[in-house]
């Protein structure tokens, strides 16, 4: 690069200021401005998921004493008979499965409907992309009333398209919970794959709907064999972090339904999340954790052969 | 639709408009959608509890004020909360746009052995499921006694914006020419001194971005708050309100003016630099 060739400060006094100044003008430039956010990742992040990792294999239970005991596979051992585990293993693809296809479809469709040049369009993006940014105690709040059983507008709505929420409400029958959540989060979720969509479509030169009109397609065909294919390296990357969001982020669950009824909304995070902090017992936490790190780089794999490079025709 | 003759006559122009009208009327559906449910809430905070309990779902403009926002305002303990909230967010803010800034910097301006290793591990964090740091995370905040502070906090926030810090301000860094930091260079300026006088005013639209966003990210979480504070010398206002309802049975128009109360700070910032929020979030996330 052009700026190493040139000189640096002209008049140069040794004093411990310029010296340490002197530091940043040398190769190790970008290592120093780098040092301190990569010390913090190390610390709080690296330092703590090699912890993770290692507490999966021990005894570690808080209230009992504060040593932990190295106790090999036993947690998973453990684990494996676990009947909760299979139930939130199931819960979580539940909520990964439908999650994710509601997720994308709407915010595809939104993402088509926003790319179209017109005045004060960007205004329109903002407002659609509000959701995402409220705070998450904020809409499961808002949402839980909303969906109440008794004083819901959304179930008094839903009442007049034949739709009967009522009785014991969403939050209170263990089949239905899991779905009033799951709208919920696409409520809050799909503008992250809106805008990711709507950046992919923006990247496509804007002559190529004029000379597909050109060719006779109509609107439908020009977004099933122009868009589609050409935003498919975007989705493929947001579906994927999408879906490791779906899987790690229990803030919703925790705080519409805290798991229950019974355990009909327990995911595998918030089991996690229920070991630690109200049974103390941080080794098999870590290892319920361990196993959705497994899972998520198991889909992770699955979906790079799969649909990454099964599909390129 | 049928073809009639008219239809033949001119069929792109009827074609386009129809669906241009119905393309409207879609996107008036996700408007209604994306904000119908925070108007509701606010309707529902002017309501007194004795209209709520009545007639829930019904619409009138009768008795409206604004006596639940200063009962909570006077009868809990969420301004204190509020404060403690704004305290973390701005020590995050700092923090977050200093070391990231940095160290976007130094990634978008000079190439490095390493740099691609570095550009990737910022990636690959965001892989890690949170939870598995959950519980070490805590263990090494009561080592080191940040358990229950604003700094203990703040350094958690820090530490998973920072990612997102980098590549948006990567992004609006390599969007400058290098040729004006040149200059400053050639008349005697150090790197940073250039970085400092040259770069840094040019990209302020974007750092006032980043750092809303920044903030507002550590103003709504409630996982790491839940998990790292204990008392209400750091707690911050997700938590008291999920507290107040647990414990409390908040009534519902006081729930709904917490609600709103809470949301007023975010949805400032993102009148304020929202725009350029969208546009940073698309650009950063296509380079990934």
């Amino acid at each position: 690069m052009s700026i190493k060739s040139l000189p640096s400060r002209a008049d140069k006094k040794k004093t411990v200021v310029s010296r340490f100044t002197d530091l940043f003008e040398g190769k190790y430039f970008a290592w120093l401005l780098l040092a301190p956010s990569l010390a913090m990742i190390a610390f709080f992040i690296f330092y703590p998921l090699y912890r993770g990792l290692t507490l999966a294999f021990t005894h570690t239970i808080l209230i009992e004493s504060p040593d932990s005991t190295f106790v090999g596979l036993d947690n998973f051992r453990q684990l494996l008979k676990d009947p909760l585990f299979w139930t939130s293993t199931r819960h979580t693809l539940i909520y990964l499965v439908i999650g994710l296809i509601s997720q994308v479809a709407v915010g595809l469709f939104a993402a088509v409907l926003l790319s179209r040049e017109r005045r004060m369009i960007w205004l329109l993006r903002i407002i659609l992309v509000i959701p995402w940014f409220v705070p998450p105690v904020v809409t499961a709040y808002m949402w839980r009333f909303m969906l109440d059983p008794d004083f819901g507008i959304m179930v008094k709505l839903a009442h007049y398209i034949g739709l009967d929420l009522g009785g014991a409400g969403i939050w209170g029958d263990p089949d239905k919970t899991i779905y009033g959540i799951l709208f919920v989060e696409l409520w809050r979720s799909y503008p992250f794959f809106m805008l990711f969509f709507l950046a992919g479509i923006q990247g496509i030169p804007k002559d190529m709907r004029e000379s597909t009109s050109v060719d006779g397609a109509s609107a439908l065909q020009h977004f099933r064999f122009i868009i589609l294919p050409l935003i498919k390296p975007v989705m493929f990357i947001s579906s994927l972090l999408g879906a490791i969001h779906l899987i790690n982020s229990p803030t919703l669950i925790l705080l519409m339904s805290n798991g229950g009824p019974g355990d009909s909304t327990l995911v595998l995070p918030l089991y996690a999340f229920r070991k630690a902090f109200q049974n103390f017992d941080f080794g098999y936490a870590s290892t319920i954790s361990v196993a959705v790190l497994v899972a998520i780089a198991g889909f992770a794999i699955v979906y790079v052969r799969f649909i990454g490079f099964g599909k390129e025709d | 639709m049928t073809s009639t003759n008219e239809n033949q006559i001119k069929p792109k122009k009827k074609k386009t408009t129809f669906v241009a009208k119905l393309g409207t009327f879609a996107i008036s559906i996700f408007v209604i959608y994306a904000i119908a449910p925070i108007l509701w809430t606010f309707y529902t905070s002017l309501r007194t509890g004795r209209d709520i309990m009545i007639n829930a779902t019904g619409l009138s403009f009768n008795n409206l004020s604004f006596a639940a926002y200063g009962s909570v305002w006077r009868d809990t303990n969420f301004p204190a909360l509020v404060r403690n909230s704004l305290i973390i967010c701005t020590i995050t803010v700092i923090l977050s746009l200093t070391l990231g800034t940095g160290a976007a910097y130094a990634l978008s301006r000079s190439n490095f052995r390493g740099r691609q290793g570095v550009l990737l591990s910022y990636i690959l964090i965001r892989l890690i499921p949170g939870v598995l740091l959950l519980v070490p995370i805590y263990i090494l905040m009561f080592k080191i006694h940040l358990l229950d502070t604003y700094i203990g906090l703040a350094l958690a926030y820090t530490t998973f914006t920072i990612p997102a810090t980098v590549w948006f301000m990567k992004g609006f860094f390599d969007s400058l020419p290098t040729d004006l930091e040149n200059a400053a260079r050639i008349d005697g300026c150090s790197r940073l001194g250039a970085m400092w006088r040259v770069s840094l005013p040019l990209v302020l639209p974007g750092l006032a971005a980043t750092g809303t966003l920044i903030a507002i990210e550590a103003w709504n979480d409630i996982l790491f708050a839940l998990l790292l504070t204990s008392s209400n010398r750091s707690r911050t206002w997700p938590v008291g309100m999920r507290e107040m309802i647990g414990e409390f049975q908040l009534p519902w128009e006081q729930l709904t003016a917490t609600a709103f109360l809470s949301l007023i700070p975010v949805l400032i910032g993102f009148a304020l630099v929202g725009r350029k929020m969208v546009a940073g979030i698309t650009a950063g996330s296509l380079k990934e």
